[in-house]
Order: structure tokens, then C-alpha cells, then sequence
């Protein structure tokens, strides 16, 4: 019970975290961790290089973890 | 030097999935003579494994768990050495990752293994994947008999078409060429490799299409676009091909 409360804070935690992010940002840490997608899907659907879109990882995980870790 | 930012984000791709399979290789090596780096990755799993929470859970196929374990059971006898069914289980996540970099729009992906160092006496293992996900088909090559042996694991009776087993080397020209088509019961005959060489086995590709029932009309594979690629997995493999 108590790990079921923790879980949903946690959950409550990150999902502000996240809304802080620009959308595509947001979206793109998702389809990555839970879709699997690799960089290179991430640049087709994104239609970036992808170089940006390693750069975008980095500051939305930099981003996520100021937020979680504050 | 790696600057301790570039370490944690390493880390945190390296949690979401988004290293190329090179870097995501190195990583999974160096996180175990680097303390600091395998810390990073357990804080980045505990950061975001709440987004697992996201995830409604789906219960797989009736039976699947059973036919993986058939399957495994059937590689294990297999196998002159219940080691390379270990090897064979360490590795799964490794091909996965290798196939989903090298898979170009196709609907089967292949890869093949080889699990021991000793080569000519161990058989190979090539794992057929549907989308990435779950291992369709698994081939052993036992390279000494020359002896191959096909084991569906998510594969489904292709109704009125039939999967075909092919393999293609540049010795053998530009070309795949067909090992044979698959009865009803996934069933190839054992001794279709019999004329190959051991090396040639070793380096070769290996590709199922699914075909017209009977295989295919114009001996070239008409079904989705194959690719396979070849992992030696024995020791030492880790400073070779991966």
C-alpha cells in the first residue's frame, strides 16, 4: 500500500516535471523510452537532424532532472 | 576525458534507449569498472520508471511463455554445452538493439549468432524477429554435422502461404538463395546446408520470407525485404564485430 502511494507520487512528481518541457520535447523522451524509438526515428518524425535531436534529449533530460532532483 | 555532464547524459540515453548500439555497448561495458557511471544509470532508471506507470498493462499470448521455454528447452538439447543457451539469453538484449539499428523497413529482421569461441564445433543461432519485439523463428546451424534445425516461437501457420528459409554470400552471387520452404509444422529438411561450407555458413545471412504457398514462383524471395547480419558472440567477440 504504501509502495502503491509512493508509485503515484512519483508519478504525480514527474508528470509536472514533464509539463514543464515543450511538448515535443515531452514527447519525444516518451516515444523513446516507452515506444523504443532510436535517434534516428526520432529525427524522421521530428523532421530534424539528428544532431538536434540529441540536443533536444539532452537539455529535456538536463531539464527533468533539475526538476525531479530540486 | 569525459566531462561528468557528458557521463549522466550518456547515462540517461543509455536508460531511455537512445544510444547508438556502438556507445550503448560501450556503456553496458564500462558500467561495470565504473561505479560512478553505474550509479548515474540506476538514478536515471528511478527517475523516469515512472513513466512505466503510463504503460496499461497487456497480457501476452496464451501459450507464448510456454513455446519460448519449448524452444529454449529444444536449443539447450541442441547444444553440446548448456553454457551457449546462457550466452544465447545474456545476448538477447544486444541483438535486439542491433537489429533495430540495422532494420530497414523490414517486417522480419534477422540476426544471427554465432555462441561459441570455438567455431567449427558450436552451432549458430539466428533469431527471426517480427517488429523488433518478440523472436519469430529460432535457427540453429550446428556447423560440424552441418545440421540445421528451425523452431517457430511467435510464428503463426502462414494460412495459404508458406515461409521460406533462405541464405545469401557474396560466393553464392548477388543473390539469396533458397534453403527451402517450411512444411506446416515450421519442419525444414535438416540436411539442406549439408553442401555448404562450414566458413561460408559462418559469414552468411540467413532470411524467411513469407512466400506463396509452396515457396516462392521466381526462386527469389517476393515477400517482405530480409536482412541478416552475423554477431560472433564468443569470447573476445566484444572487441570484434560488437
Amino acid at each position: 500500500m504504501i509502495d502503491r502511494i509512493d508509485d503515484v507520487q512519483a508519478q504525480a512528481r514527474l508528470n509536472r516535471c514533464f509539463e514543464e518541457l515543450d511538448k515535443d520535447r515531452a514527447d519525444m523522451v516518451r516515444l523513446a523510452y516507452l515506444n523504443g524509438w532510436t535517434r534516428d526515428a526520432l529525427a524522421d518524425y521530428f523532421e530534424q537532424p539528428v544532431n538536434t535531436v540529441k540536443t533536444w534529449l539532452h537539455r529535456a533530460l538536463k531539464q527533468l532532472k533539475r526538476c525531479l532532483d530540486s | 576525458m569525459i566531462e561528468r555532464d557528458d557521463l549522466d547524459m550518456l547515462a540517461a540515453e543509455f536508460v531511455l534507449g537512445t544510444l547508438p548500439v556502438e556507445d550503448r555497448q560501450r556503456v553496458q561495458r564500462l558500467r561495470t569498472t565504473h561505479p560512478e557511471l553505474d550509479a548515474q544509470i540506476l538514478q536515471w532508471e528511478s527517475r523516469l520508471s515512472a513513466l512505466n506507470d503510463e504503460i496499461e498493462p497487456v497480457d501476452p499470448a496464451p501459450g507464448l511463455f510456454a513455446r519460448i521455454e519449448r524452444s529454449i528447452d529444444q536449443l539447450e538439447q541442441a547444444s553440446s554445452q548448456h553454457n551457449e543457451v546462457v550466452k544465447l539469453r545474456q545476448q538477447v538484449s544486444r541483438w535486439r538493439l542491433s537489429t533495430a539499428a540495422a532494420s530497414i523497413a523490414a517486417i522480419l529482421l534477422i540476426a544471427v549468432m554465432m555462441l561459441e569461441p570455438t567455431p567449427t564445433k558450436s552451432p549458430y543461432v539466428a533469431v527471426f524477429q517480427h517488429n523488433d519485439e518478440q523472436p519469430a523463428f529460432l535457427l540453429t546451424v550446428d556447423l560440424a554435422r552441418k545440421q540445421l534445425n528451425i523452431q517457430p516461437v511467435t510464428a503463426r501457420p502462414a494460412g495459404n502461404q508458406s515461409y521460406q528459409l533462405w541464405i545469401k554470400d557474396d560466393e553464392l552471387g548477388p543473390t539469396p538463395r533458397s534453403v527451402g520452404v517450411l512444411n506446416e509444422h515450421f519442419e525444414v529438411d535438416p540436411a539442406a546446408l549439408t553442401n555448404y561450407d562450414a566458413e561460408l555458413l559462418r559469414r552468411a545471412t540467413f532470411g524467411i520470407s513469407l512466400e506463396p504457398r509452396g515457396g516462392s514462383p521466381t526462386g527469389q524471395p517476393t515477400g517482405p525485404a530480409l536482412h541478416g547480419f552475423l554477431y560472433p558472440t564468443g569470447e573476445g567477440a566484444d572487441t570484434n564485430r560488437l
